[in-house]
């Protein structure tokens, strides 16, 4: 053939099936041999459709073969497991939410000494009205008591059925015993072989040949297997070994967080002895449950947490930590005892938002402090959970709108612009480090209906703190934000909840050129008039130190003053363990009807 | 009749030459019959990625031997070649069925575009099982 042209150059760069068999036919223009190949009947057009066919078969699956060997590109699970697994990396598996409750057995007439209360006992709670089973993972001793009952405190319960599995093993390198059921609870997993208990770990730099330890790895198949030692790292599974498996498998994962109320689903013992069973102080829901974990979590948490090398050392780390491992965890703001005011060494600071609720119990506390970070951390500092401090938002909106543009009502209206608000708030906020921004929440009212025309908010800070009856108390109010003070002898911008101050009732807070005074109404002149001096204003700063203040009794029959501020700026900022939030209950909204307002009433600034 | 070969195509055979030992090629006339045949012989979806090419004549062989069905598969080929063919312009298509032998005897008048001569093909579509 003579190949004389520069069309006789095949591109071997394109993939898909239409572009390879278009550069064959334009590799064929060179050639005078067979001219055929442009008409899809001719037999040179069929061998172009083979040959452009295998091409594309094997880019394709040379391309995925590509892609499935490095971690950012796999698709399948056990590609991404495996590369995950050449990291250190086992991913999590579904786990159970649990809590730790105190179990209290009475009407005991045959006078036992104690009662054993046997490993998986069942625990029933209801959630979204189905029933469900929590276990004990481990036996427990109910003791007696003085008054004749018997109790077992701190009963860890986790939600989940109950598995055991026996394998015998082959003697064979590399032997593998997969878990049968894929959603196995792999914190409850409990190894025995030959009789002996063994031990799961993830670090060698302990192990010797006589180790009782097993390792543990998610398969191809997507179930969890065991394998034991080399009798280098840890002791081999000999031929003819038993090897005894038992473990939970939980049916919610994280649907099973938040329980409350727990009964006995099982006789202890005696069909006659009465249980109850109560949170142990210090908890006051279940916790923990989680999902398997995702294959985009898996690509994202392997690397992370292979240059986290399973230590807490920066706050980075303890956020990573935190939110990997315990998955009641909203928000994090971490921060060393140097930072802290006043400062504090050899402390770390962790402020949570837990996913529900505003603080996390104590039980939660100890176990984050214990089980989480005290392994991991460093020797010398000492981990210290502190709950956040919720700034909350006062909105004030005047919202104007065109009724003919609408057949919604001023109610339905406001009830959409409420919802805006609510939205903003569980988008933006209720997290460490954030901000407001009033001309975002003010352009998505804008754009929440066609009929609103133009909406503005009059924002102010509110912040609360609990006055000790009748004792003195010092208290520093922090809104962390610069407050509105245009000039001196501007009028007050603090205000708060009335409490009784020196037997008068009805009085407030008020400020004046950096002074905090207790003013009062009088409920007859109608008068206002400042009691006392009781403290300082920083303007700039936001701060408000209240000094020796003796309240009486609040008036609203609560434990907390709630204080006002009008901010300096429209946007404020969270800082530190603030969390700003904006409660339902502090929004108010006027709607304003464009064509029945005469203009004088129209939306301004006030 | 030009002598010059403008047609030229492999021979789905893949006979050697007796004499060259060289792969015998179709040309001119023959290989636009060629092609023509394995268009016909081709059905939907068996070109990887161009479902449309074909003519899926083998599921009307299926159908009773008859003149509805011939009908229908005139209209097949004529679709399949006006589509598909762009050399061949059909001058006569005669789909006789021939209910003796289960199958149609299909003859084929054509030009092929820029020549005078009016070609013909014959043959005859039996279902194979």
């Amino acid at each position: 053939m003579a190949y004389t042209t520069t069309t006789n150059k095949l591109k071997i760069t394109e993939l898909d099936f239409d572009e390879i068999k278009t550069a064959l036919k334009t590799y064929l223009q060179g050639q005078s041999e067979f001219a055929d190949y442009n008409f899809e009947g001719s037999a040179l057009n069929i061998l172009l459709d083979v040959l452009a066919y295998n091409t594309h078969y094997n880019g394709f699956y040379t391309n995925m073969l590509a892609s499935e060997m490095f971690m950012d590109s796999a698709s399948l699970r056990s590609s991404v497991v495996s590369l995950a697994k050449q990291l250190g990396y086992t991913p999590a598996s579904r786990r159970g939410s649990y809590v730790n409750v105190d179990i209290t057995i009475t009407d005991v007439s045959d006078n036992p000494g104690n009662i054993p209360i046997n490993k998986a006992t069942k625990f029933a709670s209801k959630i979204n009205n189905q029933t469900y089973t929590f276990l004990n993972p481990s036996v427990e001793i109910a003791t007696k008591q003085t008054d004749g009952s018997f109790k077992a405190t701190n009963v860890e319960i986790r939600e989940g059925i109950y598995f055991t599995n026996s394998y015998t093993a082959t003697g064979s390198e590399n032997e593998l015993f997969e878990i049968a059921n894929r959603d196995v609870d792999v914190d409850t997993l409990v190894v025995f072989k030959g009789g002996e208990s063994y031990q799961r770990v993830d670090e060698i730099t302990e192990i010797t040949s006589t180790s009782k330890v097993y390792y543990l790895q998610e398969g191809r198949s997507g179930k969890y297997e065991i394998y034991f030692g080399d009798n280098v790292l840890g002791k081999k599974a000999e031929s003819g070994e038993t090897i005894d498996i038992s473990y939970f498998v939980s049916l919610l994962g994280e649907e099973g967080n938040g329980s409350t109320v727990f009964t006995a689903a099982q006789v202890i013992q005696s069909s006659g002895y009465t249980i109850s069973v109560s949170l142990s102080p210090g908890y006051t829901r279940s916790s923990g449950g989680s999902d398997r974990e995702t294959v985009s979590s898996i690509r994202s948490q392997a690397p992370r947490q292979y240059a986290l090398q399973k230590r807490v050392v920066t706050s980075d780390d303890y956020r990573a930590r935190l939110v990997n491992d315990y998955n009641l965890v909203s928000s994090v703001r971490v921060w060393g005892g140097e930072e802290n005011d006043p400062p504090e060494y050899g402390k770390v600071y962790i402020a949570i938002k837990p996913k529900t609720g505003y603080v996390l119990s104590d039980g939660e506390k100890n176990t984050i402090k214990n089980d989480i970070l005290k392994k991991r951390n460093m020797v010398t500092i000492t981990p210290t959970i502190i709950d956040p401090e919720y700034l909350n938002l006062v909105l004030d909106c005047r919202v104007s709108y065109d009724s003919r543009k609408s057949a919604k009502s001023s109610a339905q209206l406001q009830t959409i612009v409420q919802d805006t608000i609510s939205n903003y708030s569980d988008v933006y906020l209720e997290k460490f480090d954030d901000y407001f921004r009033n001309s975002i929440v003010t352009n998505q009212i804008d754009s929440s209906d066609v009929s609103i025309t133009n909406s503005l908010i009059n924002l102010k800070l509110k912040k609360s703190f609990t006055p000790r009856n009748r004792v003195l108390g010092t208290f520093e109010i922090r809104f962390d934000n610069p407050l509105h003070r245009p000039h001196e002898g501007h009028m007050s911008i603090l205000s708060s909840t009335t409490f009784t101050y020196n037997k008068l009732t009805k009085c407030s807070l008020t400020d004046k050129d950096g002074i905090v005074y207790i003013s009062r109404i009088d409920p007859i002149t109608v008068g206002k008039s400042d009691i006392a001096q009781i403290g300082t204003i920083d303007y700039d700063n936001g701060k408000v130190n209240l000094e020796k203040i003796s309240i009486e009794s609040i008036d609203d029959g609560s434990n907390f003053i709630y204080v006002d501020a009008v901010p300096r700026l429209n946007d404020v900022i969270s800082k530190g363990r603030t969390i700003l939030s904006i409660s339902s209950s502090d929004i108010s909204i006027e709607m304003i009807d464009d064509t029945t307002t005469i203009a004088s009433k129209a939306v301004q600034g006030y | 009749m030009p002598t010059r070969q403008i047609w030229s195509d492999l021979d789905m055979d893949f006979t050697a030459h007796p004499n060259t030992n060289k792969l015998v090629l179709k040309k001119d006339a023959d290989a636009v019959i060629n092609s023509v045949k394995n268009l016909l012989l081709i059905n939907h979806y068996e070109k990887p990625f161009h479902p449309e090419i074909g003519s899926n004549l083998t599921k009307q062989l299926f159908e009773p031997v008859d003149v509805p069905t011939s009908l229908r598969l005139k209209q097949s080929i004529q679709d399949t070649i006006n589509n598909f063919e762009p050399r061949v312009i059909i001058s006569s298509l005669d789909v006789d069925p021939k209910e003796d032998e289960n199958g149609y005897r299909i003859f084929l008048k054509f030009f092929i575009v820029n020549e005078e001569v009016e070609r013909q093909t014959y043959f005859f579509l039996e279902r194979l099982r």
